[in-house]
């Protein structure tokens, strides 16, 4: 989610001519938040995975994260490849490098419906519900 | 550890393969798309394993 906003901004973010420095440091500035967003939701998704797999295939479910950034990265240069052939390579640095990060958007998108869509780990929906807050109980009863 | 790894073989490779092994940048980046072109089976074949004979 917050991957697909930055990546989409970085599409159209002004450039250096436009407005100076500023354009470099905002740049940098989304990449961070990019790094950030990987570092909570790769993790995420593999623990998600791991909770909701069947106890046999664990390792299996978990792999496609793995296997899911790499086949972005090859999806990425793909798509490169492909707009640097059908524009050219000037075109590219003046507006075509912009077409993929734009296309973040999508993944944005699939980010929120997915999310709607998503249940609780089947472990967690057998547990009985809370009685009163952990917080609580560990006070009162287990001194 | 993911992480470092994954750094190390694909951010960091092209570099040092192009800055420090003087192979070409086409070939340093071919080179990078076909490790992750065998990682994406292999990733797979070997949670099928660790499943079968791990837990």
């Amino acid at each position: 989610m917050m991957m697909g906003v930055c990546t989409t901004l970085i599409g159209v973010l002004p450039t250096h001519a436009e407005i100076g420095t500023s354009a470099a440091l905002l740049l940098v500035g989304l990449r961070i938040l990019q790094g950030l967003s990987v570092g909570g939701e790769y993790p995420g998704s593999i623990v998600f995975l791991a909770e909701h797999a069947p106890h046999k295939q664990r390792g299996f479910y978990t792999s496609w994260p793995m296997f899911g950034s790499a086949a972005g990265f090859l999806l990425g240069s793909a798509l490169t490849t492909l707009i640097t052939n059908v524009i050219g390579e000037a075109a590219v640095e003046v507006w075509g490098w912009r077409v993929p990060f734009l296309l973040g958007a999508v993944i944005a998108i699939c980010g929120v419906y997915f999310r709607r869509h998503m249940s609780e780990p089947p472990a967690f929906e057998e547990a009985r519900p809370l009685d009163e807050l952990p917080l609580f109980a560990a006070v009162k009863h287990h001194w | 550890m993911n992480a470092i790894g994954f750094y190390l073989l694909w951010v960091y490779a092209i570099s040092y393969l192009t800055d420090d092994m003087h192979v070409s940048t086409a070939d340093a980046i071919d080179i990078n798309t076909l490790s992750l072109l065998v990682m994406m089976p292999v990733v797979t074949l070997a949670a099928i394993l660790s499943d079968r004979i791990g837990p």
